[in-house]
């Protein structure tokens, strides 16, 4: 398909974050919606029901009373063999964690949209990514998003690769910068994703007419066999998201990879992102290009399974790393970095110098100043850094 | 390479028709669930032992039939009940610690009303050679009649009067009890076992040998002797017992009482003694009690009732002596008092120092207890406190002779003499038949637990809503002071419904599928007979069933 051929089959809209996510989970036509609402995520839920209403979303949508049972409502569905989805955020997914490792071992391919926000104490409704990040070690795909278009895209794209290795996915936005802004967003007709994303048709489902068990008490090594195939599956899940995103793009012109690089080539320092901030740190590589600082950025956009040997291969020829996080796993640092670290010293790349920049944490506007800040910064050290370095302060 | 769109799901799938059945979690188990039949409180309150909380289980489901039998099985006179009984069953409602006691009393007059135009006499079960006298045909003589002739025994029943009641027909007036009601439930307790035989009076036209030649005797002649004050000017003219000023009214006769009338007492009688009084036209009723307003022993609802009516009630005054002018009285002397309980249970007043003052009467009427009259009975048969000598089962001194009612108890309400006539017919039938009857069963998989009376700490109050009690339908005061119509109506089917639903059933199953809902391992099972079936195989002993059952049918017992 040309670009043209594609653009003429896709409705121009302006919409928020969460209304994009929404018209993302319309065009997947999910049989069960279980949903409790929690803000920021409310809105996602608000045109759901007002797409439901309207007739155009005919899945059957639940109202549960609490995440914990609007999840176990998602699994439940799932085996018996309907499309789900769902959305949450913050005290809702952390509410839900129990629930969350059910479903990925009962291999289900739910798809939730993870609105990010602070978690209690104290109370705050702003971006933070820890709760999705604290989620990290459950069995769920997660994909970070950079904008509300990225977001209707992702959920089709988590769809198609969730249900071609039964794993879970979490589609992730962040609080108010994407949740709740405004910007205009390609909505593809139905017709256009449909061959992409086909009808849910499990050979196993729980049945009344056939009855099965499914989770019920396993042997040691069964359980073992599980985990191990869980592993597995996340494995094919990456070759299975570098191969939706590319189909994506070869319909609707908007291609996608686990990782994005932009402007590494030669670059001295290069900024590790995801999610939003990913947008303002393409601002400033520019900006310091244009200063004639050779400053890249790598974004991450899969977290789970973590895309590690593709990261190592961007970050490849850097003299200096800094990635920046909005989140802080307390007693350590950011999480991405850690992982970053990890992955490039598994892979023999441990040399390069990775420095952990905290930034933006509840919510706390990071500028492109602040981001052109980072890179003078870690052009300056010598690579090394005790901690974490808190942007805020630099 | 990913997988195919739809690719079997790897493992912790069973193989087909393989459920989470054959994983036997029962070996875990240390404690297992049971279901019970256990007594609700009110029926332990109840002094006939009648089983309320399936009868208006029954009675909600629509099933009137049943729920009119099953009263009769504990109490053959529903409509009466409903309409006469100081109903203790509400006071030891469960409910009433949640929203207000059910409204158990206006349920049962319910059912009874069903069984009037609907009901049929009890037939016999089968026949049995034994001949049984019944002498006073009151409740307590009327309800072992019944017992005994749906037993299949053939009973004699002696009444004094000419007709049957006792005091349901000579005492309690009609405007509580309508003479329809009274009659047609009395047509539909007697079986056709029974020989009725009235104007019969033991101790003048009724020998005691004549009595004494039957199988077994039953004696429930009621306490018909007035008591007195003893006070000085008790002989005036112008003063009368209440009981028989009562009984005038019942055959008919219409006392003149002048303009002002004084009555002595503070329980029913009294009340009824009044209430009647102003429907015959008496423009001051006045009632002088020993107890304070919430002591006396007449039914809060009959205070009320007679207060709306006119009457005035004067709490904590006792009759010194009473005025009296040329031969007639014309005052009571009263002054404060209170009621002394002497150790053996007699009561007497106790004056305190106080004004004394004179309430004006044209007449006075004393309402203040009766005696049996055991001047007929051999002497064995003469008890303390002037009761025949009968234990609680009704069992006499002299076998075959039992006792029961007002006659040989201190506890004088309709429900306890039926209880007494019922409880008496089945030691006569162990008598006779030279066994006791055999308990009836319990339901398959399920154990009668009759001494465990249910606590309201065992309700699950989640599954209770709270709910008003439904009131019961008066008719207005200023009308019914004019007439002796019936005072309080009836409830409509569904105000019936309503306040049947509110019930907890305490200590019933009623298939309610909780115990099947929540099971975590499958254990509970549906009978097609009703009920449950617990597999041993599958239950861990979590108790979460019992938990979650609203109403204490299923309890926690241990294996060790
Ligand atoms: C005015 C009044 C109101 C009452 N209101 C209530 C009430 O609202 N609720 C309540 O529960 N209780 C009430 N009671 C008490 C209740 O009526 C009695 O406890 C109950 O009737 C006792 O029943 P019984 O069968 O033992 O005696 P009774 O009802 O007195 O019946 C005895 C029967 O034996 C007959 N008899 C007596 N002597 C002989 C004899 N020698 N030979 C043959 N037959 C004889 C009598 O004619 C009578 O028919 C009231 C009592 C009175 C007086
Ligand atoms: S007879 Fe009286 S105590 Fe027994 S259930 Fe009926 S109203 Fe209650
Ligand atoms: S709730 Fe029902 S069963 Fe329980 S005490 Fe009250 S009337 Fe009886």
């Amino acid at each position: 398909m040309t670009p043209m051929q594609a653009a003429a089959r896709q409705r121009r809209m302006l919409l928020t974050g969460n209304h994009a996510a929404a018209y993302g989970a319309l065009l997947a036509k999910p049989q069960v919606i279980p949903v409790y609402p929690i803000t920021p995520q409310t809105p996602v839920l608000e045109k759901l029901l007002e797409l439901a209403e309207a007739g155009e979303l005919t899945g059957e949508m639940i109202t549960v009373e609490s995440e914990h049972s609007g999840m176990a409502a998602c699994i439940s569905a799932s085996l018996a063999g309907a499309r789900v989805f769902t959305a949450t955020a913050s005290q809702g997914i952390a509410l839900m964690h129990e629930m969350l490792h059910f479903a990925a071992g009962a291999r289900t391919p739910v798809v939730m949209v993870n609105v990010n926000r602070t978690l209690a104490s104290p109370w705050g409704f702003w971006a933070d990514q820890t709760d999705s990040l604290s989620q990290r070690d459950t069995g769920w795909m997660q994909f970070y998003c950079e904008s509300g278009q990225e977001a209707l895209d992702t959920v089709l794209q988590a769809y198609r690769v969730a249900e071609s290795v039964l794993l879970p996915a979490m589609v992730v936005i962040e609080a108010m910068y994407i949740s709740h802004t405004l910007e205009p967003v390609e909505v593809p007709e139905a017709a256009l994703v449909a061959g992409f994303l086909p009808p849910f048709e499990p050979t196993l489902r729980l049945d009344p007419g056939q009855p099965r068990s499914v989770g019920g008490v396993t042997t040691p090594a069964q359980w073992r066999q599980n985990r191990l195939a869980m592993q597995e599956a996340m494995t094919l899940a990456l070759g299975a998201v570098a191969e939706a995103g590319r189909l994506y793009g070869e319909l609707t012109g908007r291609a996608y990879g686990a990782t994005e690089s932009y402007r590494t080539e030669d670059a001295e320092v290069v900024l590790v992102a995801a999610g939003g901030m990913a947008g303002t740190a393409r601002e400033a590589v520019d900006r310091l290009r244009q200063a004639g600082i050779a400053a890249g950025l790598l974004r991450l956009r899969l977290f789970r399974p973590f895309p590690g040997a593709e990261i190592a291969e961007g970050l490849a020829g850097a003299a200096r790393v800094a990635v920046v996080d909005r989140n802080c796993s307390v007693g350590s640092g950011g999480i991405f970095c850690q992982e970053v670290r990890a992955a490039l010293s598994s892979l023999g790349q441990g040399a390069v110098p990775v420095l952990s920049y905290i930034a933006g944490l509840g919510g706390v506007n990071v500028p492109p100043e602040r981001m052109m800040r980072i890179v003078t910064d870690a052009l300056g050290r010598d690579g090394m850094s005790a901690g974490p370095i808190q942007a805020e302060e630099l | 390479m990913p997988r195919e769109l739809g690719a079997p799901r790897p493992l912790g799938w069973s193989e087909p028709g393989r459920t989470t059945l054959e994983i036997k979690t029962g070996g875990w188990r240390t404690r297992r669930p049971m279901y019970v039949e256990a007594t609700a409180p009110c029926r332990a309150a109840c002094p006939a032992g009648e089983a309320v909380a399936r009868w208006i289980e029954l009675a909600r489901r629509g099933e009137l039939a049943a729920a009119w039998a099953l009263i009769r099985e504990a109490n053959p006179f529903p409509a009466i009940m409903g309409r006469v009984c100081a109903h203790p069953c509400e006071s030891a409602c469960n409910r009433r610690q949640h929203d207000g006691g059910v409204a158990i009393n206006a349920l049962e007059r319910f059912v009874g009303d069903w069984g009037l135009r609907h009901g049929a006499r009890a037939l016999p079960d089968l026949p049995r050679p034994g001949r049984v006298a019944v002498v006073g045909g009151g409740p307590a003589g009327l309800a072992c009649a019944h017992a005994l002739s749906r037993r299949g025994y053939r009973v004699r029943l002696y009444e004094a009067e000419a007709a049957l009641g006792g005091l349901l027909r000579y005492g309690i007036p009609e405007y509580r009890l309508p003479r329809a009601v009274l009659e047609r439930e009395i047509e539909l307790g007697i079986g056709p076992g029974v020989e009725v035989l009235t104007g019969q009076r033991l101790g003048a036209n009724l020998a005691w040998e004549t009595v004494a030649g039957h199988d077994a005797v039953f004696l429930a002649t009621g306490a018909s002797l007035p008591l007195g004050l003893g006070v000085p000017g008790e002989q005036a003219q112008g003063i009368g017992n209440g009981l028989g000023f009562l009984r005038d009214l019942a055959c008919g006769t219409r006392p003149t009482l002048g303009r002002r009338l004084v009555v002595v007492g503070g329980g029913s009688t009294a009340m009824d003694v009044a209430r009647s009084a102003r429907r015959l036209g008496v423009p001051s009723v006045s009632v002088v009690a020993l107890e304070g307003r919430e002591e006396m022993p007449a039914l809060p609802e009959e205070v009320s009732q007679a207060l709306a009516e006119g009457v005035e009630i004067r709490n904590g005054l006792g009759v010194a002596r009473f005025v009296e002018g040329g031969g007639r009285v014309t005052g009571a002397a009263v002054v404060p008092a209170q009621l002394e309980r002497g150790g053996d249970g007699t009561i007497r007043p106790l004056f305190r120092p106080g004004p004394s003052e004179v309430m004006a009467a044209d007449s006075v009427l004393l309402a203040i207890g009766q005696r049996t009259d055991l001047a007929a009975l051999p002497p064995p048969l003469r008890g303390a406190r002037g009761l025949i000598a009968a234990g609680k089962d009704g069992a006499t001194p002299t076998v075959p002779i039992f006792a029961g009612g007002d006659a040989a108890s201190a506890e004088r309400t309709v429900t306890h003499a039926v209880a007494a006539g019922m409880r008496a017919a089945r030691r006569i039938d162990a008598v006779l038949s030279g066994g006791a009857p055999a308990a009836p069963a319990a339901l398959p998989g399920v154990r009668a637990l009759p001494a465990h009376v249910v606590a309201f700490a065992e309700i699950n109050l989640d599954y209770f809503p709270r709910a008003l009690r439904a009131g019961r339908p008066e008719r207005p005061a200023p009308g019914r002071v004019g007439s002796f119509a019936e005072v309080v109506e009836g409830f409509s089917a569904v105000t019936a419904r309503e306040e049947g639903a509110r019930c907890f059933t305490c200590g019933h199953c009623v298939d309610c599928d909780n115990c099947l809902i929540y099971c975590p391992d499958m254990a509970v099972s549906r009978r097609d007979e009703g009920g449950y079936r617990l597999s041993t195989d599958h239950c861990k002993g979590c108790g979460l069933c019992a938990q979650e059952c609203p109403r204490g049918a299923l309890q926690m017992v241990s294996e060790r």
